[in-house]
């Protein structure tokens, strides 16, 4: 090479040592071949302020130039290079004495060799083109401006050839040996992202996804630090495929067009690899993987059968081995991670290679027998013969073919996303020797001889743990936070993965913001999305897997009652029978739209449930979806079936109690069993109130809430009514007062005196036994008003008798009597039993007080009869006990040895009064 | 164990009964299975009641703090009268055990409904009582849980276990633990010593024939203890710690601070009831200590502190007749260290106390004092 300007200027056998000189000699060699102007070569010499003897002066370089170009060691004399030409001089060069000629044809050939996926040639002669450089192009000579703007070019041409070679080398799987160059070229071109992406590629390939991340970090810091500007989209959506660990961008060797002809005797093959990358932080799952591999390891004490690793169902074992794991779950639940898993785990025992087929198109359509068999055999074919290029389109001679390539050899098939048992059983038949390992949505219960694996959401600690490994050392740092959000995804695998992804952006986020973020339940799925990792869309695809129907009840039960709902609510809620509603929901279920839960102490045999985030689908679905009549049609249907096996129960927990119920106000469907006669009601409640209450208390409140945002002003009240009863009973203060808050302002919404007449009594009965006697008296009192406006002579006596109540409890003895018996007189004149019972056991504490104990025995012998006449066993039960308190203070036993005792005022209410206080009652 | 001698003797006031801590309540069983609802059936299995009671505004110790801040005994006292009165009505313990207080533990979760404001203030609990270590039906002990919340507001958790020993059992521990004490505290070797202890014995119940000389001591200013009035100081100023073998007092030494209970005042201004006598005691010993540790420690104000963890186990009983002493030490290792901060930015300090009557412990304590600003 007689002249280089790829690094200091340089000519053979000697280079000009003046600067000027070799200036002259630069700009010339740059411009080869066309003629330089004298003006502009005294512009590249002397920029703006040339001498008066820049002519001459330049003529005087000119003149050393071609003497020392004319020198030679021995050689013939060659032919003048430099040529006066006129307006300047041009300078000559043969194709191989300027390296910038020969680096510019390199080039060339490499990028054409490039194009027609010569990759290997393509490295090449690049990387020969980059051998030719010595240093920044064009360097040792002061630089005017064609100079100054011919190095910026040359470097721009140098950066770019070397960026398509570290391409090409790339392609061909040298990943892990580029790795270092490009942390070196990434450190010393930090504003090139092209160099920023082929080293995170680099370092993904090399199973280092966490650096690749940590690369695209770095790279963003420099261009906004430096630049104030953000990656690029290409760089973006890279660093999106690096977290969503994108199967396309795992190295895959690629049939590259050799030089040299395939040789005549193939070597033997090697395993075929075709599988995604796997998981940096695979977490959980030790009891699935555990099965899975004793499966791939041939171990015959695996059977068949199903194994459901949810709360529910075990093994059901017979002894068949199996070669085929077909594992099911819902969408996001991670059937697809474990199964890529279990496939880079078992290296080992399948030399023959490991293969993943997807058998869903882009479309989310399933991809046909004929076109999985065809694309297996294109996978295996491309590490066997060159020569196997037709594949039949026959499905028999498919299954031939792929039967003879898979014969003895150890080979795993992993089939993801079936849609159908249809769909794998010809290509199960077709590779009777392989393993296989298969995924879908819906279990593939027809399969035969194979071994379920049915997927649930991940357990509480193992769903913290995948997101502090996902998300890095801002998880871990808030543990409450971790908890939270491990909650709101439901533990789903792959909402966990996205909300851990979603932070490991957003390097300005802490997890306790992401957590608020994730609360609101009508915003959750959109939280929950970065790039094309999108909870939602995976969601949706079962979602549109089913029909119109069930995607109408889909959308109509997220009105259900949350953690759960039983057949009832649906049917109540869907507008049809109970068997319609039920059928609805098993499809759901089998559809992993619907949850459905068996316990062996809830007396529905079956309740159903959504998992949190299909919920938070489901009504989005429902807002989107649904006409604007739809949600408060359904809303009165549940209310008012509530309210009508609420009524029941409270008529069996509390007879005579609810005096809305009983008469006939609200007019809203005051009549027992409306929609349901009084067998179903029976039927559906059960022996015991008391739990039909429990199992449903949730629920109901939930529908007391519902009717109210709805504006179903009677219906809020009449429900809230009907449940107070058992809150009253168990002493469910939050409930009670959230509840009957709402119906109160229902009553006073629909101007009901009546109704906030007893939502008024309700809510003294709650702040007496909260023992708030103040706020209890306002009440009462209120109530009482209301009543007597409403002519409900039962409703006011008995407010006389919570008032009268708060009074004994205050130590007023005798005022407390006087609305008593006042109570007892209006329960009698009206036939009330249960007014009457409850005076009567307050006339008897009266007594108690005043320390005659016999005619204390006596009203609470009349108590009992009031409460057998109102078929109330509870009261009578604890007439009963009190009287035997009575009777033993009468007697003298336990008495001062202890001190005054507690007192049950009402059942299960215990006044407990200190010693130096104010005299108890006994 | 030498006691620094006292110049004054604090003139004792007649002996008025304490109010109780809590006036009257309610308190209401949940009952969760059929027989439960009708009969007020209750198996010893796991029982769930509410209570419910006006916070006193005008007690005369607990209303007297410098801080305006409800006390933290309260929920302790709540979920103590609520085990006994389960231990005796829905589990059948027989009258003739004992409550003994195992361990209890208090937390502040939200210091905002604490504060004490013009008005009444209702403090509610949501408690579950478990039976344990069931015999023939009757348990040995209780476990019991609450949420407390205050005029509606969650702002707590309690939590205590409770034994209820036979009366063997119950006098075997008194009569060993006194035992260890009284053999342990100097005075009863035949040696000299500036302030000599009379010690006595006592069954449960009985009042000491004798105080001992350790009333005549210096108690630090009301303000310094977070108390208004000095007849509520139970504590007196940090003793030297006693440098004999054998004992369980610590030296006083940078991290550590020796205080001497005033029983015979605590006996006065605490509710008198044995089993009430010991927590509230225990308690708030450990809060006057607390914060007097806090100030001289951390510079702490007293009048703008509180308590807002308790945690502590009882070895033992705490004999009337006998000194007790509370030494506090710092869980820091450089108390001039930065103090950790709660969510609000406050200071708090952790402080490890322990109860020692002669050589044996009676109790040991975690507590924090938050620095409310």
């Amino acid at each position: 090479m007689r002249f280089r300007i790829l690094g200091p200027v340089h000519m053979t056998p000697r280079t000009p040592s003046a600067a000027k000189p070799r200036a002259v000699l630069a700009t010339l060699l740059v411009q080869s071949g066309t003629v330089v102007s004298v003006h502009t070569l005294i512009d590249e010499l002397w920029c703006s302020e040339p001498p008066r003897t820049a002519a001459t002066t330049l003529q005087v370089y000119v003149s050393q130039l071609r003497k020392a170009l004319l020198q030679g060691e021995g050689e013939e004399p060659r032919e003048q290079a430099l040529l006066t030409r006129p307006p300047g001089y041009l300078m000559r060069v043969g194709p191989d004495e300027l390296d910038l000629n020969v680096f510019e044809s390199l080039r060339a050939q490499g990028r054409e060799a490039y194009e027609q996926r010569n990759y290997a040639e393509a490295s090449a002669l690049l990387g020969q083109a980059l051998g030719l450089w010595t240093g920044a192009a064009l360097s040792g000579v002061p630089h005017g401006p064609m100079l100054e703007t011919s190095a910026v070019r040359l470097d721009e041409l140098r950066t770019e050839v070397l960026e398509q070679r570290i391409s090409a080398d790339l392609r061909l799987g040298r990943h892990h040996e580029l790795v270092g160059e490009l942390m070196a070229l990434a450190h010393s071109h930090p504003m090139r992202e092209t160099l920023h992406a082929h080293l995170m590629v680099a370092l993904y390939r090399s199973g280092r996804q966490s650096d690749a991340l940590a690369a695209y970090r770095r790279a963003r810091r420099a261009l906004v630090d430096e630049l104030g500007v953000e990656p690029g989209p290409a760089l973006n959506r890279l660093q999106e495929r690096v977290l969503a660990a994108d199967p396309a961008l795992a190295w895959h060797e690629e049939p590259s067009r050799a030089a040299r002809p395939a040789p005549a005797a193939p070597a033997e093959p090697g395993p075929v690899l075709w599988l995604p990358p796997d998981v940096a932080n695979f977490t959980g799952r030790q009891e699935q993987l555990a099965l899975g591999a004793r499966l791939l390891d041939g171990d015959s004490a695996v059977p068949t059968g199903v194994t459901d690793t949810s709360a529910q169902g075990g093994p059901d074992k017979s002894p068949m081995p199996t070669r085929v794991l077909a594992v099911s779950g819902r969408a996001g639940s991670g059937k697809t991670t474990l199964a890529v898993h279990l496939a880079h785990g078992a290296a080992d025992g399948f030399p023959d290679g490991r293969i993943l087929l997807n058998l869903r198109d882009a479309g989310g359509q399933g991809v046909d027998p004929v076109r999985t068999m065809a694309t297996l055999l294109r996978r295996l074919g491309a590490a066997d013969s060159p020569g196997a290029e037709s594949v039949p389109g026959d499905i028999e001679e498919l299954s031939d073919l792929l039967h003879r390539s898979t014969r003895g050899r150890k080979l795993l098939i992993v089939m993801d996303d079936a849609v159908s048992e249809a769909q794998v059983r010809p290509v199960l038949s077709a590779v009777p020797d392989s393993t296989v390992v298969i995924t879908s949505r819906q279990a593939l219960g027809a399969l035969e001889g194979v071994q379920h694996l049915v997927l649930d959401v991940l357990n509480p600690q193992d769903a913290e743990d995948l997101l502090v490994a996902a998300g890095g050392t801002r998880m871990a740092e808030e543990p409450a936070a971790v908890t939270e959000m491990a909650k709101l995804c439901g533990y789903l695998p792959l909402a966990l993965r996205v909300a851990a992804a979603g932070l490991a952006a957003r390097p300005h986020w802490k997890a306790s913001e992401l957590a608020g973020r994730l609360r609101n339940e009508r915003t959750r799925l959109a939280a929950l999305a970065l790039g094309d990792l999108d909870v939602r869309s995976s969601l949706l695809t079962a979602y549109r897997d089913v029909g119109p129907e069930e995607q109408h009840a889909f959308r109509l039960l997220a009105l259900a009652p949350v953690p759960d709902f039983a057949p009832w609510s649906a049917a109540a809620l869907l507008g049809t029978s109970p068997a319609e509603a039920e059928q609805l929901a098993e499809e759901l279920v089998r559809a992993n739209l619907l949850e459905a839960h068996r316990s062996p102490a809830s007396r529905t045999p079956v309740r159903y449930g959504f998992h949190s985030l299909l919920r938070s689908l489901a009504l989005e679905m429902l807002a989107e979806e649904a006409a604007p009549a739809v949600v408060p049609e359904a809303t009165e249907r549940l209310g008012r079936a509530c309210l009508a096996l609420a009524r029941h129960a409270d008529a069996r927990l509390c007879p005579g109690r609810d005096r809305l119920a009983q008469t006939g106000g609200s007019g809203a469907g005051a009549e027992l069993g409306d929609g349901w006669t009084d067998a179903e009601a029976r039927a559906l409640i059960g022996g015991s109130p008391l739990w039909w209450f429990r199992e449903e208390a949730a629920g109901l409140l939930e529908a007391v809430r519902k009717t109210h945002k709805a504006g179903l002003w009677q219906l809020t009240s009449a429900l809230a009514s009907a449940v107070s009863g058992y809150y009253e009973a168990c002493g469910l203060w939050d409930e009670w007062e959230t509840g009957h808050e709402l119906a109160l302002d229902a009553a006073r919404q629909s101007g009901d005196a009546h109704a906030e007449a007893v939502v008024l009594r309700s809510l003294g009965d709650l702040a007496w036994q909260r023992h708030h006697a103040a706020r209890a008296l306002d009440r009462y009192h209120l109530a009482q008003h209301f009543f007597s406006r409403s002519e409900d002579a039962v409703g006011a006596a008995r407010c006389l008798t919570g008032e009268a109540d708060v009074l004994l409890g205050q130590g007023h003895a005798d005022r407390a009597a006087q609305c008593y018996e006042q109570a007892l007189n209006l329960g009698r004149a009206e036939g009330d039993a249960r007014g009457a019972m409850e005076a009567l056991r307050g006339l008897a504490f009266v007594e108690l007080v005043h320390g005659r104990a016999r005619s204390a025995l006596a009203r609470l012998g009349e108590c009992e009869a009031a409460a057998e006449l109102a078929g109330d066993t509870r009261w009578r039960e604890y007439a009963r006990r009190s009287a035997e308190v009575a009777r033993a203070v009468s007697e003298g036993e336990d008495g001062a040895a202890h001190g005054p005792m507690p007192l049950e005022v009402r059942p299960g209410v215990w006044l407990v009064q200190p010693p130096s206080a104010v005299p108890s009652a006994v | 164990m030498s006691i620094v001698p006292r110049p004054t003797v604090r003139p004792r006031s007649s002996a008025v009964p304490a109010p109780s801590l809590l006036g009257p309540h309610h308190l209401v069983h949940r009952p969760d299975t059929p027989e439960g609802f009708l009969l007020q059936s209750t198996p010893p299995v796991r029982q769930q009641f509410a209570f419910s009671a006006e916070l006193p505004q005008d007690h005369p110790l607990f209303c007297d703090g410098t801080a305006a801040f409800h006390d933290l005994l309260f929920p302790l006292e709540s979920l103590r009268q609520t085990a006994v009165f389960a231990a005796r009505r829905c589990f059948r313990i027989p009258g003739n055990r004992h409550m003994v207080l195992t361990s209890g533990t208090t937390d502040v979760t939200d210091t905002e409904p604490w504060r004490r404001r013009s008005g009444s203030s209702q403090i509610a609990l949501d408690l579950g009582i478990t039976p344990m270590d069931v015999v023939n039906g009757v348990p040995h002990s209780l476990s019991c849980r609450a949420a407390v919340s205050i005029d509606g507001q969650p702002c707590g958790t309690a939590e205590a276990r409770i034994a209820f020993p036979t009366p063997l059992v119950y006098r075997h521990h008194w009569n060993k633990g006194r035992m260890e004490s009284t053999t342990s505290l100097p005075g009863n070797d035949g040696g000299s010593s500036e302030a000599r202890i009379v010690v006595e014995g006592r069954l449960p119940g009985q009042v000491p024939a004798q105080r001992p000389a350790l009333t005549a001591h210096r108690s630090p200013a009301p303000e310094r203890v977070g108390r208004r009035s000095a007849r509520n100081v139970l504590i007196g100023l940090p003793v030297q710690a006693p440098q004999e073998e054998g004992t369980r007092h610590e030296n006083e030494t940078a991290a550590g601070l020796t205080f001497p209970v005033d029983l015979p005042t605590a006996g006065e201004v605490l509710p008198d009831a044995t089993d009430a006598f010991t927590t509230a005691l225990l308690v708030e010993a450990s809060r006057q200590s607390a914060l007097f540790a806090a100030t001289e420690l951390y510079g702490f104000a007293p009048a703008h502190a509180l308590l807002s963890h308790w945690q502590a186990s009882f070895r033992g009983f705490a004999e009337k007749g006998l000194p007790l002493l509370c030494t506090v030490r710092t869980d820091v290792k450089d108390p001039a260290g930065d103090l950790p901060r709660d969510s609000s930015g406050r200071p708090y300090a952790t402080l490890m106390l322990s109860f020692t009557q002669g050589s044996r412990l009676v109790s040991e304590a975690s507590v924090r004092v938050l620095q409310d600003c």
